[in-house]
């Protein structure tokens, strides 16, 4: 079991070492070797070699991904798997209650993502060595990337919300610096107007569109604070909440409680006192606005629309940036705050439901897309409505699970567009490709593992993560409203036919058929350097074995083996599915007492349940409600095979339109007559226009001509430059005071003086002198 | 075995080591003085060498021997505590950077000669003097030794029509000003007795008992003579010899000299002036006045209704307030339209005089720890000054041509360019001086302004102080004015010619200096402060 082996090699590795266990302070050498590397790279890298750069830059987050094994190893010997969890200093102090420390969180939920992070950090670094090869600004490119990965990390291992936000809005900047990186670009000419060039005005659509998801953050944070600061609410509930939190925290004081630390909210909210309800209305609200911020970093609708621009950046960056990590921050974020999500519903309704329509959206506009990285795109969008799913129906672990196999066959599929683009001198249009397995065999291989894990066919990483969010999907009732979870699995399966589809359509216009350039022409292309292929090898075969760190409960003989990833997973979230699956293989023996609290265990739900065709239901004693006539394993065992059934079926719809050789369809040229639905979906239901038109273009016109040209000009400038005016015409006139002649300057002393000896007298510290007048003496 | 009375009495009366480091400076003038008289036609680098070792070891003493606190000597002629300490390493800092500055700035106007070094000197023993006086006398005596030098180094370019100008102007309006000190220390005298500072502020008995009377009614008539002329005096006493140091300081009204003689100076002599002489007259005025103000408390503590000492008090902060703001204001508008970039720097001299005025008027009101605070804030401010004041100048005689040429704004254009670290210096400087973070003149600034805000909590007193702190940082806003035009001038105007300017050695070293302790200080002002503290919580009388 691959528990018990990593187990076994770390205590060996730990006894071979012949010390302790890593201790909590060294956690910053995590974060410390990419900010070195950045501050290296950003003073001295213009005159560092480049092939140095490269490896050095690459060698530093490789030291971080080993430092986060350690610690990984580390936490599996360590007895209880406990969390490292770091405190360095307090970072902002404001009075008694507010006390932000500057600390780090290495637990179940951090380890996994840092691993990730660093991991595929690292492969894409090695990648970038090759494919940044002939650019002029490489030393700025790894400058950034390390920025990038220290901000995430940041945002992944700090220990409260505000250094979340921290790293949050650190992988922004680096992400718009990234988009933008060939902000003098020729790529793009047409694009280019008085607002700058393709790329840049790209870089700044992702930050804009970022900024009002971060407001939304913003704002889920402040009512955090507010709801759960003994400062701004002293109710008795709260302070009773304070006060269990400080006895399961081991504090001695509820002053050292700070609701903006995770554990220590989470801590609050669990210590809620019986008897009384938690604020769910407010609680609501806070998942709301914490979503609209996971939506902004996570291109979820609607705010969507930066992602597929944001592919102007370096292809790199699109595997690392816009793929495999700062856009499941979201998720993350989600699945970190999930003690919230779990007491509000209706905010998981929201997320569930806004990840399935964002599921199906983005897959359809996938379908007509004749750029491969924008397809990948559409696909990255797409797949991160899945894991929104997930987090919206309470299996924050599998959310979590499906992150990272998108993070390995995602980031392979993107550097092998990369691989692609290279080769073929920077087009990206797949009606020009055609016929390259030929000429790129490695990609070839790599790239057809990679998308047939994302179709989600047996066997490979994305359709163990997949389908087990889709069975979730089927479970989720909230407020016992099964027909929504119902609603969430047909949007996700529809999903799934439609990825399955144009995973296939893309495979076949670029590697299958016939090359639709000369392959004379072809022949004397350059293939991609050794890095760029090793890259793409690693990443495959993450992409193959990734799923099997989890393998569906059913696989295994006892019903309960296998889950290992999602077990793990849950020392942190609170996966409500889990826990039911959990006391209906027990017997309900192992009963939370959360699960009173929890809306689906209410009693309204079974009545709406009894005509599911699907399951026969069986009431659970505690009112819990699963299905269970049928066993368990017996509906996920058809669940994924239905799930099999549809991946099939897209697979083989593509197949039949583009991958038959010789008679596969190619997209119609630009300007070709499309059908309307066709048109509609190739334009991506002109939403870029609409916002354009509604939002875009009016607040620019109200800028342009109120704000600037009307308030700026006439109020705010002539203000500033009257007062500008007024002050030099003051100097102007003192300065003809300065004459230059010693009399003058003798009389301005004098003067000084005499109306020193006059203030004194109206004081009244000075009296005429009496005693001259009266005459001297007695 | 107990040392003997007269051991005893020497140990108390003559203790040369509080002099010390005067001594070591003075010797060093005369030293540099022979050799120039007896080497001839060689480089004065030598001498400059001497001077420095001279101030170096002086400087040695001062920080690591320094006697301990609050010990007063020669009849408590003088009394080294630690504020005369941090005065005294501001004196032979400003000397030190000063001498590197001119080292190769003296041949250009060609004015090198062997006085210029010993005068430097003998102008930081009068000021060392100052620091350390703790009497009227010699405090009269130091800012003369000072005066003295500082009017001939004024006119050290004989050759030059504008600096003959500056050191004749500086020395008949020096006399002037100097006349009212003396005879400001006379009026004090005759009123109380005494020069000696420590004596005059624990002599309310000394005041009270010229008059002899016990029951005093103010309304009554010639019965109160005595005390009444006593009083008169003292207070027309402190009036005159406030208007002396004011003058040493450069504050509005009697600041008129200060633009005309410090651009006539050679630039390295107009810096010196600019930051030593200052702090050293601010050491002096606060080493007087805040004392009257402890004199004024022990009246109060006496339970004695003695109305007007009371009231000078309020009176005296009341001068210093309207005094502040108007060298605040004049000096920064004055700066606003030059275009020469040396007189920009002697007006902005004068609000920086302003600011650290501030500071002053605030511990008049303020007791104990605040107290402390604010004059901390005004030492610390000095020593920060020197540096980024000092560092300025030295980038304006980098740029000089011999003459004027080079001071002018427009010579500053695209310095960036082609010598990107002397800009990115003469930038530090002017932020520092602008008070923007994270430079010493902020963090200056900073202490200043918010020990005006905590005097303004001072029941009675927040329309005073609050209005003070907001016309200081009105006053800053306005500077940033004119300290970001060189700025604006060497980074974002492309040059129309090169200029050439060397990087030469001892020139660079001095500028570097400064760079470093501009930044230091903004980083870490912790360490320097609490020096400044020290000093502060020294000076006062337990």
């Amino acid at each position: 079991m691959p528990l018990e082996l990593l187990q076994l090699a770390a205590t060996a590795s730990q006894t071979a070492a012949g010390s302790g266990l890593p201790t909590g302070r060294m956690l910053i050498w995590i974060l410390l070797f990419p900010l070195i590397g950045m501050t290296i790279w950003g003073i001295l890298g213009k005159r560092l070699r480049r092939e140095t750069v490269g490896t050095l830059a690459s060698l530093a987050i490789g030291l971080s991904f080993i430092f986060s094994l350690g610690f990984f190893l580390a936490m599996l010997v360590r007895e209880g798997h406990g969390a490292y969890t770091y405190t360095y200093y307090t970072w902002i102090a404001a009075g008694k209650w507010f006390s932000i420390p500057f600390g780090l969180r290495f637990d179940h939920l951090s380890a996994v993502m840092a691993l990730v992070v660093t991991g595929v950090s690292t492969v894409i670094h090695i990648y970038s060595i090759g494919y940044m090869r002939h650019d002029h600004a490489y030393w700025r490119f790894f400058c950034y990337l390390n920025l990038f990965v220290f901000f995430m990390l940041m945002l992944v291992l700090g220990d409260n919300l505000l250094m979340m936000f921290v790293g949050w809005e650190g992988v922004g900047l680096c992400s718009y610096l990234l988009i933008g990186f060939w902000y003098d670009d020729r790529n793009h000419p047409a694009e280019t107007n008085e607002q700058g060039t393709g790329n840049a005005i790209a870089g700044k659509k992702a930050f804009i569109v970022n900024r009002i998801g971060d407001f939304g953050f913003v704002l889920g944070i402040f009512f955090i604070f507010v709801t759960f600061s003994l400062m701004t609410n002293d109710s008795a509930e709260l302070q009773k909440a304070y006060a269990g939190a400080a006895k399961q925290l081991h504090v001695t004081d509820v002053e050292q409680i700070t609701p903006l630390k995770f554990s220590h909210l989470k801590a609050i909210i669990e210590s809620w006192p019986e008897g009384s309800h938690l604020p769910v209305m407010v609680l609501t609200l806070i998942g709301i606005f914490l979503f609209v911020g996971a939506a902004g970093k996570s291109a979820q609708i609607p705010l969507y629309v930066w992602l597929p621009d944001a592919m102007a950046g370096p292809t790199p960056v699109s595997a690392l940036i816009h793929a495999a990590t700062m856009v499941t921050a979201g998720v993350y974020m989600v699945a970190r705050m999930s003690f919230i999500y779990v007491e509000a519903p209706t905010a998981m309704m929201v997320v569930a439901g806004i990840g399935a329509l964002t599921a199906l959206f983005a897959a359809t506009i996938g379908l007509a897309q004749n750029d491969i990285k924008k397809v990948l795109a559409y696909s990255t969008v797409s797949q991160l409505g899945y894991m929104f799913i997930a987090v919206g129906v309470g299996a924050y672990a599998f959310g979590i699970f499906h992150l990272m196999t998108h993070a390995f066959f995602k980031a392979c599929l993107f550097l092998g567009s990369g691989a692609v683009i290279d080769f073929m001198h920077h087009k990206q249009d797949i009606r020009g490709y055609g016929g390259l397995r030929k000429y790129l065999p490695i990609t070839h291989i790599t790239w057809v593992i990679a998308a047939y894990a994302i179709a989600g066919l047996p066997f490979l990483s994305g359709f163990y993560s997949k389908d087990a969010i889709l069975e979730k999907a089927f479970e989720f009732a909230p407020h016992g409203m099964h027909w929504f979870g119902y609603a969430v699995f047909g949007m996700g399966l529809a999903g799934a036919i439609l990825t399955a589809f144009y995973m296939t359509r893309v495979t076949a216009l670029t590697f299958w058929g016939t090359p639709r350039i000369p392959e004379e022409k072809l022949a004397t292309f350059k293939k991609p350097p050794g890095t760029m292929k090793a890259a793409l090898v690693i990443l495959a075969f993450l992409a193959i074995i990734g799923g099997y760190i989890n393998i569906p409960a059913w696989w295994s003989s006892d019903h309960k083996g296998g889950q290992y990833f999602v077990t793990w997973v849950q020392h942190w979230t609170k996966d409500k599915v889990a826990e039911e699956r959990h006391f209906v293989q027990h017997g309900g023996a192992a009963h939370d007492e959360k699960a009173g609290h929890d809306e689906k265990a209410g009693d309204d739900g079974k009545a709406q349940n009894d005509g599911d065709k699907e399951a026969a239901e069986k009431p659970h004693k505690e009112g819990s409600e699963v299905h269970e006539g049928m066993s368990l394993g017996m509906l996920a065992f058809l669940l994924t095979l239905l799930s099999v059934g549809v991946a099939v079926i897209g697979v083989a719809a593509g197949m039949a339109k583009y991958g038959v050789k010789k008679t596969g369809a190619v997209p119609p040229a630009e300007g070709e007559k499309l059908t309307p639905l066709h048109a509609m979906i190739k334009n991506k239901y002109w939403i870029d226009e609409l916002y354009e038109g509604t939002l875009v273009d009016p607040i620019h016109a109200g800028s342009k001509y109120v704000l600037w040209q009307g308030i700026d000009v006439f109020i705010i400038d002539a203000f500033v430059d009257g007062l500008a005016w007024f002050t030099l015409r003051i100097g102007a006139w003192v300065r003809r005071l300065q004459t230059g002649l010693i009399p003058v300057y003798v009389i301005f002393m004098v003067a000084g003086l005499v109306a020193m000896l006059i203030y004194f007298f109206a004081y009244g510290i000075l009296e005429m002198p009496t005693f001259f007048i009266k005459g001297g003496g007695k | 075995m107990n040392p003997s009375g007269i051991q005893l009495f020497l140990k108390q009366n003559f203790d040369i080591q509080t002099v010390m480091p005067l001594i070591v400076v003075a010797a060093t003038a005369l030293l540099v003085l022979l050799l120039e008289a007896t080497i001839r036609g060689k480089s004065r680098t030598f001498l400059t060498a001497v001077s420095l070792v001279g101030l170096g070891v002086a400087l040695l003493l001062t920080l690591f021997n320094f006697p301990g606190a609050k010990q007063s000597s020669f009849y408590g002629m003088v009394r080294t505590d630690a504020f005369a300490q941090f005065f005294t390493v501001i004196a032979l800092a400003a000397g030190s950077l000063t001498l590197l500055l001119s080292a190769n700035y003296l041949p250009k106007i060609k004015s090198d000669t062997g006085e210029f070094h010993a005068l430097v000197l003998l102008a930081v023993c009068g000021m060392i003097l100052m620091a350390i006086g703790n009497d009227l006398i010699v405090l009269f005596l130091g800012i003369e030794t000072m005066s003295i030098a500082m009017y001939i180094l004024c006119g050290i370019r004989v050759d030059a029509e504008k600096s003959n100008e500056s050191s004749l102007k500086y020395l008949l309006l020096g006399a002037f000003a100097s006349a009212f000190l003396l005879f400001g220390i006379a009026l004090i005298y005759g009123a109380t007795g005494t020069t000696n500072i420590e004596a005059l502020i624990n002599s309310g008995g000394v005041l009270y008992g010229i008059s002899g009377i016990k029951e005093y009614q103010w309304d009554t008539g010639a019965y109160q003579f005595a005390e009444t002329a006593a009083q008169y005096f003292f207070i027309l006493g402190v009036a005159f010899v406030f208007l002396g140091f004011a003058f040493k300081i450069g504050a509005v009204p009697f600041h008129m000299w200060t633009p005309d003689v410090y651009q006539g100076a050679p630039t390295s002599v107009t810096g010196f002036m600019a930051v030593g002489v200052k702090a050293a007259a601010f050491a002096a005025l606060i080493r007087v006045f805040l004392g009257i103000v402890d004199f004024g408390d022990l009246y109060s503590s006496n339970a004695i209704a003695y109305q007007p000492l009371m009231d000078l008090k309020d009176v005296l902060l009341g001068v210093i307030w309207l005094v502040a703001v108007l060298t605040m204001t004049l000096g920064n508008l004055s700066a606003l339209i030059q275009t020469n970039l040396k007189r920009m720097l002697a007006f902005s001299s004068i609000a920086h005089a302003g600011y650290a005025l501030v500071g002053v008027s605030v511990a008049l009101r303020l007791s104990g720890d605040d107290r402390d605070a604010a004059v901390g804030a005004v030492m610390f401010y000095l020593l920060a000054y020197m540096f980024m004041n000092l560092g300025a100048f030295g980038v304006v005689i980098m740029m000089n041509r011999g003459n004027d040429e080079g001071e002018h704004l427009h010579d500053y254009n695209g310095l960036a360019s082609y010598r990107p670290l002397v800009a990115a210096a003469m930038a530090v400087f002017m932020f520092s001086l602008a008070g923007i973070p994270p430079t010493a003149g902020f963090v200056g600034k900073f202490y200043i302004f918010s020990a005006a805000v905590s005097a303004g909590t001072v029941e009675g007193y927040g329309l005073y102080f609050y209005s003070l702190a907001i016309i200081g940082v009105l006053n800053s806003i306005i500077s940033v004015y004119y300290y970001l035009y060189p700025l604006r001038n060497m980074y974002f105007v492309s040059a129309e010619r090169e200029h050439k300017v060397e990087l030469r050695p001892l020139m660079s070293a001095s500028i570097l200096i400064s760079t470093i302790f501009v930044l230091w200080i903004g980083v870490m002002p912790k360490g320097f402060l609490s020096r400044a503290l020290e000093g502060a919580k020294a000076l006062f009388f337990g």
